[in-house]
């Protein structure tokens, strides 16, 4: 398993790079220009990531978060989901940088290779910002949003979250 | 969404703070956060850069006409009444989101929901329009790259432990919710005939 692991990103770039070169592309300018571009989405990324850790942080000092988490943790305790991961679980589908920030957090204070770190990466790759999509989405025309679209994007979103956390409990 | 969740945050910890008496915590994480913001950007840098490099190569090769069309079916099966041209743009959305290029998924996302609307003349969404929101909701990226980008930053054993799990989960949810989806929206749209 391991070594199957170790093997998908360099074989992903072998294969990308070995493509590039049959069709003779230039691979370099080609990766440079996408470098760039990489590199202008980290800047605008950062005032997102300075105001939301900074929130973040500051939410987690006043001691409230302890404070919802024993409230609404039981709840997700339920559903095998540790009750560290209520606030990620709450964000997740509003905001994809809150939620990175705060998957970020937990895998610092719990170990990025610990069980809880395992299952927020794995809810922050295997889930999308259902809210937030159906929001952008839905904001251009206007048309009524039936509920039901909502209801089951909603419970895919929890769906992925619960399989999330089944799924790692076995493979650790 | 930020614009009242990012103040609300702020505001109910200094409220919470000087209330439960942890306000001189809350002032050191001001400062904390400064320094939190500075090395979490400074080791994302790099891989964050590499990947959208890697990306951009994968963009110019032929390997995109052929994910486009092995969708073909799929469009066909979910989105056949659409227009053609709401069909490009719903391909090259779906595979933006594949590939994990947010930046071009959602531009070509909401041009592909206008041309669906130009056709639909109900009062509410369309089955395809629908059924277009409900699969961006879902998690479709083949390499969850910004991730993996955190967890090397963090100094992770194995960063790319968590594929073969997203992969699971992001495919037992994606079938079900597009199976509860067709069966939900289509049956809306029949009684609407009648």
């Amino acid at each position: 398993m391991s070594i199957f692991e170790s093997l998908i990103i360099p074989f992903l770039i072998f294969s990308i790079l070995s493509m590039c070169l049959l069709e003779r592309k230039k691979a370099f300018d080609i990766f440079s220009e996408g470098v760039n571009e990489g590199l202008k989405t980290v800047i605008n990324l950062f005032p997102t990531l300075l105001a939301l850790l900074l929130a973040v942080n500051m939410f987690r000092a006043c001691g409230l978060i302890n404070f919802l988490s024993d409230i609404f943790g039981g709840v997700l305790e339920l559903f095998f989901i540790p009750k560290e991961l209520t606030s990620l679980v709450f964000l997740e589908p509003i905001s994809g940088s809150s939620s990175l920030v705060i998957a970020t957090d937990l895998m610092k204070t719990y170990g990025v290779d610990s069980l809880i770190g395992l299952i927020a990466s794995t809810i922050l790759g295997a889930t999308e910002t259902t809210i937030y999509t159906i929001a952008i989405y839905t904001g251009v025309i206007k048309k009524k949003v039936p509920k039901k679209l909502i209801v089951l994007a909603i419970i895919g979103n929890f769906l992925g979250i619960f399989l999330s956390t089944i799924i790692c409990n076995i493979m650790n | 969404m930020l614009n009242k969740i990012w103040p609300i945050m702020i505001i109910i910890s200094v409220i919470f703070g000087i209330f439960s008496g942890r306000i001189a915590e809350v002032n050191n994480a001001i400062f904390v956060s400064f320094e939190d913001t500075i090395s979490m950007v400074i080791s994302l840098l790099g891989i964050m850069c590499f990947w959208s490099g890697m990306i951009k190569v994968l963009e110019n090769t032929k390997i995109l006409k052929k994910i486009e069309k092995m969708l073909r079916p799929f469009i066909e099966k979910f989105f056949g009444e659409e227009s053609e041209e709401a069909k490009k743009f719903i391909s090259l959305n779906i595979v933006s989101d594949m590939l994990g290029i947010g930046n071009a998924a959602t531009p070509v996302g909401i041009e592909a929901m206008k041309k669906m609307d130009e056709s639909n003349s109900k009062k509410h969404l369309s089955y395809g329009m629908s059924m277009f929101i409900l699969l961006n909701t879902l998690s479709i990226q083949i390499i969850p790259t910004t991730i993996i980008s955190v967890r090397a930053s963090l100094g992770s054993v194995n960063p790319g432990v968590i594929i073969l799990p997203v992969w699971i989960t992001s495919i037992i949810v994606f079938l079900l919710i597009m199976f509860i989806g067709s069966k939900l929206f289509k049956k809306e749209n029949k009684d609407e005939y009648i």
